[in-house]
């Protein structure tokens, strides 16, 4: 008897577990299956190391990090300066003044620029500025690699290096 | 001597509408001459890039070596071996500058902010060299003469360029002063061809002008260069003195000058300090420059140059 009772409970509990799985599987329509698994994936991750690392993503404003966060780089690097292709690209903590300078291949400066806090290149955030022929009265760097310095109240918050190709 | 500045300016607006190249010898070749800021009155085998008649100087047998670095990473380096027979000295030489590690750069998502920004994508080198022959030629007692050829290579990212020019330079001399004449690349319409991307630049024309003159212990120099870049005409001005102290007598020369460089369309001027110590045949010159790079504005060159075949006199 108590071998009976035990099959039944069991195909029982087989039984209403394919319930509920079909009953899911109605629920959810075919074509929004994938992003009920990246959710399922986000919500595992928010219980595990994972959801440490999302709450702790550095926030633009946080005093802890520097004021220019990452490195400032040219793209494309080596550009075609002539053909007024060129940008110098960083990450601001927060609005501030900049400076940027770049010199010429023999240690002297060739061109200088102020950007105010809250203009493009001095926002909070990501910045881009454009640095084409424009910017140097219409004269045209000669192929060679160029640095640059991004400051901010005379000092320096990141060096890079531009090249130019033909 | 009118004629002469007419033929100059015509000769030097012939290349037009190109950009010019950059040649590492347009910075330095060695240091004495950064500290009397000169070209063209050094007395070793780096004249070769400076001034082909200003070989009548070396020994028998010279070589010459030149360092500076420049940001760090801006490696200017040359070697030059000079030797004479008779009346006729011969030279050959190479200077580079070497940039490592430029990054390349791309597009990507910086996942921390969830936005897109410029980020490395790899890494890739400049090298600028200038290969130099120059022969020169004792004409006269007082009148020197020599040419050079150079060849000019650059190699950036996937980009090669390569070009031929001559200089002519000419030296008149006395017992106490010198007067040198150079004309670079004197072969009109001749560029720095490229490929991938093609393109190329124009190797910039100039003729320098420069004088010294010995006033017992003190030499002074000036020097006046005539610069055609990109459709334009400047002109650059250089002065210095070495002063050499009698209790020293030749072993020790201290050196200062004031010169001008081209800035893309503009000129600036920079103060020099040099150091010049011989010995034995070999001789050993530093200079100073203060640039203008925020991070580091000591410049500091070094040169050095020995005497193979001692001259009998």
């Amino acid at each position: 008897m108590k071998w009976m009772i035990s099959v039944l409970l069991y195909s029982t509990m087989l039984f209403s577990m394919e319930k509920v799985h079909l009953q899911s599987m109605a629920l959810i329509p075919t074509q929004s299956i994938s992003s009920v698994v990246v959710n399922s994936l986000h919500f595992d991750s928010y219980l595990s190391d994972e959801f440490t690392r999302i709450s702790s993503l550095p926030e633009s404003n946080d005093e802890d990090l520097p004021l220019l966060i990452g490195e400032a780089l040219a793209y494309p690097n080596p550009m075609r300066f002539s053909k007024n292709e060129g940008m110098i690209g960083y990450r601001l903590r927060e609005d501030t003044d900049i400076t940027l300078w770049v010199y010429s291949m023999t240690g002297q400066k060739l061109y200088s620029r102020d950007i105010s806090a809250g203009e493009l290149g001095g926002r909070q955030g990501y910045n881009t500025i454009p640095f084409t022929p424009e910017h140097l009265q219409g004269d045209v760097l000669s192929v060679g690699v160029y640095p640059f310095l991004i400051l901010a109240n005379g000092e320096v918050l990141a060096q890079g290096r531009l090249g130019v190709i033909p | 001597m009118k004629r002469l500045w007419v033929v100059i300016g015509i000769w030097g607006c012939i290349s037009l509408g190109a950009v010019s190249y950059f040649s590492p010898t347009q910075f330095a070749s060695n240091a004495y001459e950064v500290g009397v800021g000169v070209k063209g009155f050094g007395s070793n085998a780096s004249q070769v890039f400076e001034n082909p008649a200003g070989l009548y100087r070396i020994s028998p047998m010279s070589v010459a070596g030149f360092y500076t670095n420049v940001y760090g990473d801006f490696n200017y380096q040359n070697i030059a071996l000079g030797y004479r027979v008779g009346s006729t000295t011969v030279s050959v030489g190479v200077m580079q500058l070497f940039v490592p590690n430029i990054p390349t750069t791309m597009w990507g998502i910086n996942y921390d902010y969830n936005e897109d920004e410029i980020m490395r994508s790899g890494a890739y080198d400049y090298m600028n060299s200038v290969y130099r022959v120059g022969i020169h030629r004792t004409v006269l007692p007082f009148l020197e003469v020599g040419l050079s050829g150079s060849y000019y290579t650059t190699s950036i990212y996937t980009t090669e360029g390569a070009g031929f020019n001559l200089d002519f330079g000419a030296i008149v001399h006395t017992a106490s002063s010198e007067l040198s004449f150079v004309a670079e690349n004197i072969i009109p319409n001749t560029y720095v061809h490229y490929s991938s991307p093609s393109g190329r630049e124009a190797l910039l024309q100039q003729v320098r002008v420069g004088g010294t003159h010995a006033f017992g212990p003190i030499n002074v120099f000036a020097q006046l260069t005539l610069i055609s870049e990109q459709d334009e005409m400047a002109y650059l001005k250089n002065m210095g003195c070495s002063y050499s102290p009698s209790f020293f007598k030749q072993f020790l020369q201290l050196n200062a000058s004031i010169t001008e460089e081209m800035i893309l369309s503009d000129s600036t001027s920079s103060v020099n300090l040099g150091l010049t110590l011989r010995l034995f045949g070999a001789q050993f010159d530093y200079a100073y420059r203060k640039g203008e790079f925020e991070l580091n504005k000591n410049m500091h060159f070094f040169s050095f140059s020995m005497e193979l075949i001692r001259s009998k006199s």
